[in-house]
């Protein structure tokens, strides 16, 4: 995989808070990677479908053994919403805000935060991971966000 | 394929309190529900011999409902989740177990308690607020974090893909608020027009508040029995034609058809062939309405119109009184009550008995119920008819 044309950790993007995250065991490397500006998912090491970072087995050949994988962190736009309700109470100061399901380049489907665009957004829309830091008060892990290029 | 034709009929319905009913846990709604069943089809507690169980969010009602209703030696007893499918589910097990011979009176029950007094309904089903931890905090903190949202994004790939409105959708949301008036359960019966729809504020755009179904407290219940046994009971047997079930999980990758293409194509073919009709044949419709969009891209799996036709299909007041193909005849989930899947079964067999009064449609022969849990992934389908099928 090619690296992050975007090498800046923890850019600072606008388009609304987003609430702290913490690491779990499952997610530490993740969350190791964001910290360094960088995008990793999972790859099934039998038949290399490049899958979600929470991925527990393959979604093609139903492998279980899986491998790190980066990628560049290029996506297009499957669909996306602005939420104006909060979900849940940790969103009550997130709202409004335009969340989607980006097809990272290579497969795998991810939800993530749109954010900084002036553009109409439409399926098939250009995007780019960006890094951010999750909380306000309290600070968590760096999560991606993607931006429309 | 289809399944093997069944001989089984639901012959009692009942149902609790249903609103906002605060004063009572949901096994004791259940326990109501399960006993009014029972005494509408003429029968008792001692009469019962199978008990199926779903919960919903509240998810304090179980296989424990069976003590507490004193049923002490059951053939069947279980706890059933697929979430908004489980009813169509649960009926398709009873009439098994019925067909098999394994027992021979079950009552399906559901049963939810989510409502809290002095608290929104839109809170009942955001979960906790709690530290957001790992790859499903990472999710949550993102914005996707309850059912508005995904099927919001449902919502927005079929529109894009399909060129589907909001007004359409809001075709829905009007024709079963005019159904509701004729319901005196319906929890909104005041007559709502698409201004109203488009007037209401977002809860995730593209859905409007009218989009989004009700929250309620509250059980339901039917009773299973072998169609020979229902003919000599209280009320009219509702035979059960068709049973047909598929799960189709999320699969968050390219290619995936999510948002577009759900269960009810797998679903609805197996219950129709089963019953051997064809969507032509279906009189009347009861779709679970969790959105206004669960209703039109159901329509299109069932092969009442081509894929993507949704949209005009439902906007020229087909489903709504009058129209011809009545949908959602007690005002569903949008405007009547959300018992899950519970709510289509229960208004089939009002329909097919005929007991609808003012919104009675006048040929309920082929009634089609469906039932879709998750976010788009699980789907029942039943074809129920108040004539016995002649095979």
């Amino acid at each position: 995989m090619s690296e992050n044309p975007e090498r800046r950790p923890h850019d600072e993007v606008a388009g609304g808070t987003i609430p702290a995250v913490v690491r779990d065991d499952a997610s530490a490397a993740f969350f190791d990677a964001t910290a360094r500006g960088k995008l990793w998912l999972r790859c099934c090491l039998r038949c290399q479908t490049i899958l979600t970072p929470s991925a527990r087995s393959c979604t093609a050949c139903h492998g279980d053994a899986l491998g790190d994988c980066r990628v560049a962190g290029r996506a297009t736009l499957i669909s996306w919403v602005v939420v104006y309700d909060p979900p849940t109470p940790v969103l009550a100061d997130c709202v409004p805000y335009v969340v989607g399901i980006v097809e990272v380049e290579g497969g795998p489907w991810m939800v993530a935060r749109i954010v900084a665009f002036d553009a109409t957004l439409h399926v098939g829309s250009d995007l780019e991971v960006r890094f951010v830091d999750s909380g306000s008060k309290k600070p968590g892990e760096a999560v991606p966000v993607f931006v429309v290029t | 394929m289809a399944g093997r034709v069944t001989a089984s009929a639901i012959a009692g319905l009942g149902m609790s309190e249903l609103g906002r009913v605060y004063d009572k846990s949901a096994t004791s709604l259940a326990a109501d529900a399960v006993r009014a069943a029972l005494a509408d089809a003429g029968l008792t507690l001692d009469d019962a011999d199978g008990l199926l169980v779903s919960h919903g969010l509240a998810n304090d009602v179980s296989v424990h409902l069976a003590s507490v209703l004193g049923l002490h030696d059951l053939a069947v007893l279980a706890q059933v989740n697929a979430f908004g499918a489980t009813a169509g589910v649960m009926i398709a097990m009873a009439a098994q177990a019925i067909d098999s011979g394994a027992a021979s009176v079950i009552a399906c029950v559901f049963a939810d308690a989510p409502l809290r007094p002095r608290a929104r309904s839109g809170t009942a089903y955001g979960g906790a607020s709690r530290q957001l931890r790992g790859y499903s905090g990472l999710q949550t903190a993102a914005g996707v974090a309850n059912p508005n949202t995904w099927y919001a994004l449902a919502a927005r790939r079929h529109m894009e893909r399909y060129g589907t409105t909001s007004e359409q959708l809001g075709a829905i949301a009007v024709a079963q608020r005019t159904w509701a008036a004729g319901n005196p359960l319906a929890t909104m019966r005041t007559p709502l027009t698409l201004a109203d729809h488009q007037a209401s504020r977002w809860i995730a755009e593209p859905l409007h508040l009218l989009d989004c179904c009700l929250v309620t407290n509250g059980a339901i219940a039917v009773v299973v029995t072998s169609a020979g046994s229902a003919a000599h009971m209280n009320r009219p047997p509702v035979h059960i034609w068709g049973c047909g079930q598929a799960h189709t999980l999320r699969q968050m990758h390219a290619g995936s058809s999510w948002g577009l293409v759900t269960g009810a194509v797998g679903a609805g073919r197996q219950a129709m062939s089963m019953a051997g009709i064809s969507p032509g044949d279906v009189t009347v419709c009861q779709l679970y309405d969790c959105y206004t969009y669960t209703v039109l891209v159901t329509l299109e799996d069932y092969g009442f119109c081509a894929k993507g036709e949704g949209g005009p299909f439902v906007a020229d007041g087909r489903l709504a009184p009058g129209g011809t193909l009545p949908c959602n005849t007690g005002g569903g989930q949008l405007s009547g009550y959300y018992m899950w899947g519970m709510t289509p079964l229960a208004e089939a067999v009002i329909q097919a008995r005929r007991d609808g009064g003012m919104r009675q449609v006048p040929n309920p022969e082929i009634v089609l119920v469906s039932g879709n849990g998750g976010i788009l992934e699980h789907h029942s389908t039943l074809v129920l008819s108040p004539h016995r099928r002649t095979v």
